[in-house]
């Protein structure tokens, strides 16, 4: 390893540690041949509009409504949302088992036909910025101070002290608790970038 | 809801310290009708993924109502990335039968936490267990149910 690339990397580290940000994770891409025909043509082009994304989510909907269950989708903001299936009663005769099994196989493949590759491209093209990831960080913080809580970073070590408090407020002040959980929910949602899988 | 939720935990979540506790908070009190109590519970079970990795459901409601839970993924002692994470609740609003809900908040990531939250917004079987459980970037597949008795 030379001695340039040793500085370079070091460098790179201290930006960070003085950023006070957690490196951004973006996920491996899906591979072309794994994609379903539908994704393959939103995708050929390289970018996802905002009408294909709607597309992708009317037609995942559908597909979970084709085996008799309901789906919506919940907008966090214009990037994200969340994806809330509801079974209702079992079919006919069927054991709970098989219940659950088509449920979770419904959610699994209607997602993987119709959505997780396009939501994660979305996601990605408009992946934040490292200066609205340092905002976001800036803004967890103001949102624990009253809690006298210290996030000194984004990553693992930076959010310890957090955790261990909500920790201690889920057995002695479920406001607080809450008030804290919502406090990293809402930095997870402005820092998101496209998932881990 | 003071019997409401009865804790039913595996005996082996409590070993990593995971407080399993009944609390009750103080709600403002206003006009001549005192409000519901509001109470939350959390119960756990070990899961899958690093040493003390734990799958937990939280419960926020009064008697028989719930009005908020957390299927919550803790990847235990050594932290790492939790992304990408998809709830799960089984419950019962009535007769025999289980349903089933899934929440998946989309592409999101936290250290060492996979949170999601869902408002269900209504009344339980008495008697009835609510469960949750998750999956995640860390755990592919879902990880056992954590439950919990709902009691009037």
């Amino acid at each position: 390893m030379s001695r340039r690339f040793l500085l370079l990397t070091g460098l790179v580290v201290l930006v960070l540690a003085f950023a006070g940000c957690a490196p951004t994770i973006y996920p491996a891409p899906i591979p072309w041949e794994d994609l379903s025909e539908f994704e393959r043509g939103v995708l050929e082009d390289g970018t996802v509009t905002r009408a294909e994304l709607d597309d992708a989510r009317r037609q995942t909907i559908l597909c979970v409504e084709s085996e008799g269950f309901s789906a919506y989708f919940e907008h966090h903001d214009s990037r994200l949302s969340v994806f809330g299936v509801d079974s209702g009663p079992p079919g006919p005769g069927e054991t709970a088992d098989e219940f659950e099994a088509r449920f979770d196989d419904t959610i699994d493949n209607c997602k993987e036909t119709y959505l997780t590759a396009i939501n994660r491209a979305w996601l990605r093209q408009t992946a934040p910025s490292e200066e609205e990831r340092r905002a976001a960080l800036r803004t967890l913080q103001i949102c624990v101070e009253p809690y006298g809580v210290q996030v000194p970073s984004g990553d693992a070590e930076g959010l310890r002290e957090l955790f261990a408090r909500i920790d201690k407020a889920t057995a002695e002040n479920p406001v607080e608790r809450d008030t804290l959980v919502n406090c990293i929910q809402d930095y997870s949602v402005a820092t998101a970038t496209g998932g881990g899988e | 809801m003071s019997n409401l939720v009865q804790l039913a935990v595996a005996p082996l979540a409590i070993l990593f310290s995971i407080t399993l506790v009944v609390a009750t908070s103080s709600p403002p009190v206003e006009a001549m009708d005192p409000p519901p109590v509001v109470e939350n519970v959390t119960g756990c079970t070990l899961a899958p993924g690093g040493p003390g990795a734990l799958n937990c459901v939280y419960l926020n409601g009064s008697s028989l109502y719930i009005n908020y839970s957390d299927s919550i993924y803790n990847s235990g002692a050594v932290p790492v990335n939790v992304c990408d994470p998809q709830g799960k609740w089984r419950y019962m609003l009535h007769g025999t039968n289980y349903y089933l809900h899934t929440l998946r908040s989309t592409d999101t990531c936290g250290w060492w936490r996979g949170f999601v939250t869902w408002h269900p917004r209504t009344h339980m079987a008495d008697g009835s267990s609510f469960c949750a459980t998750q999956k995640n970037s860390v755990i592919p597949d879902y990880a056992n149910f954590a439950c919990e008795t709902i009691k009037r």
